[in-house]
């Protein structure tokens, strides 16, 4: 085999590996591509206006005034009735 | 009829014939010497010991005698089955969820077949190298049996610069992706690269099993049992066929320079793309502090790429 024989077989198979080697870094793109799409399938991105909207809720125009809280008395248990009945009884 | 001293004799000549000091070549004693300082090394922790020592060990017994390579020769059928099994416990030690969430590192896989090129081109370009199944094999043993002495020196070059890293927060990545990104990536391999289906496969069947809530048992016998035996036999097997006849001549001796220089290669690759990324997406993406999910790219890349190049070649 003369020097040009072997130049010229060595770039066919140099040519024949780095198309492999192109089409495997192409097929990683295409894996790393799908994965993309899939993450924003599954976590959409949101768009400014969301981003406000969940820093600064919406007030409807037409919103009920607040009602003042009333604090109810709390009933007494029936043991603190008792207890109460009985300090009264003793102080008279 | 020979005599009672007649016996006496040929019975010594025998022994004499078999007597292991006397058939150990200067070939075996240089491998001998190897096996040992490589043993050393993984006694000693410098190296990890997982696929060192059975490696350093089935190499000295092979050298020391025939017997024992006779006795354990075993096809290389069964070397793929103890590697898929390997990668299953690989996969199934491995989180996908930092791959998930940015797929973008996918990128460093393409550094580590830049390392595969490299071997393949300089596999032609040597005259003497005849590139078939068994180069291919003993390509990748090659690797393999370099990478656990290489690795701690390769370690050193990043430590420097990691003590930057800022503690990292897992991202947010649900169960449902977790568990629908080991069965997309075998089907897309399997319809664009079908000769890397088995490593991918095998690889993606360890996450799924990771990923499946009721598979603890079985996760922990992949990941643990399972994949320390398949090591250590892996090991063994490739020490063992390490005799010195067919390791040291030079056709043997180039492969293993270029194993070496295809791995610096790729690690290089690795480093200048990290630094490159870091610089164009302005320190967010950070590749000392994503290593892990890096070495998985890497190995992806390399499973594509193997399968591809055995498509082509």
């Amino acid at each position: 085999m003369n020097h040009f024989t072997a130049a010229v077989s060595f770039s066919y198979t140099f040519a024949v590996i780095c198309t492999g080697f192109l089409a495997a870094a192409g097929t990683l793109l295409i894996l790393a591509g799908v994965l993309w799409i899939f993450r924003r399938l599954m976590h959409p991105l949101k768009s400014p206006s969301d981003h406000s909207a969940k820093a600064e809720p919406e007030k409807t125009a037409i919103s009920e005034p607040e009602q003042p809280k009333i604090h109810k008395p709390v009933p007494d248990s029936e043991a603190q009735a008792i207890w109460r009945l009985f300090n009264r009884l003793h102080k008279k | 009829m020979g005599t009672f001293f007649d016996g006496i004799q040929a019975g010594t000549d025998m022994l004499l014939k078999e007597f292991g000091l006397l058939t150990v070549s200067w070939r075996d004693a240089i491998l001998i010497v190897i096996s040992l300082m490589l043993l050393f090394l993984g006694i000693t922790g410098k190296c990890k010991p997982i696929l060192i020592l059975p490696f350093a060990f089935g190499m000295l017994l092979t050298n020391l005698s025939d017997t024992a390579a006779s006795a354990c020769q075993v096809g290389s059928y069964w070397t793929e089955i103890l590697l898929l099994l390997s990668l299953t416990g690989i996969g199934a030690k491995t989180d996908l969820s930092w791959l998930i969430a940015k797929p973008g590192l996918l990128f460093f896989g393409i550094s580590a077949q830049i390392g595969l090129l490299f071997i393949l081109t300089a596999a032609i370009s040597s005259e003497s190298l005849i590139l078939n199944e068994n180069t291919m094999t003993y390509i990748a043993y090659t690797y393999i049996a370099l990478m656990p002495v290489l690795q701690p020196y390769l370690r050193r070059m990043t430590e420097k610069t990691a003590a930057h890293i800022s503690t990292l927060m897992l991202p947010d990545v649900t169960h449902t992706e977790k568990v629908i990104c080991p069965l997309l990536i075998p089907v897309l391999t399997g319809l664009l690269v079908p000769a890397a289906m088995p490593f991918m496969g095998f690889f993606m069947l360890g996450n799924l099993l990771r990923e499946s809530r009721f598979c603890t048992h079985l996760v922990q016998t992949v990941s643990q049992s399972l994949f320390h035996t398949a090591m250590l036999l892996l090991g063994l097997m490739i020490g063992l066929s390490a005799r010195s006849e067919r390791i040291l001549n030079e056709n043997f001796l180039r492969l293993i320079l270029i194993g070496v220089l295809a791995l610096l290669l790729s690690i290089l690759c690795s480093i200048l793309l990290g630094k490159l990324l870091y610089i164009l997406t302005d320190g967010r993406l950070n590749p000392l502090a994503h290593t892990a999910e890096i070495c998985t790219a890497g190995l992806l890349g390399i499973f594509l790429a193997g399968g591809m190049f055995l498509t082509v070649l």
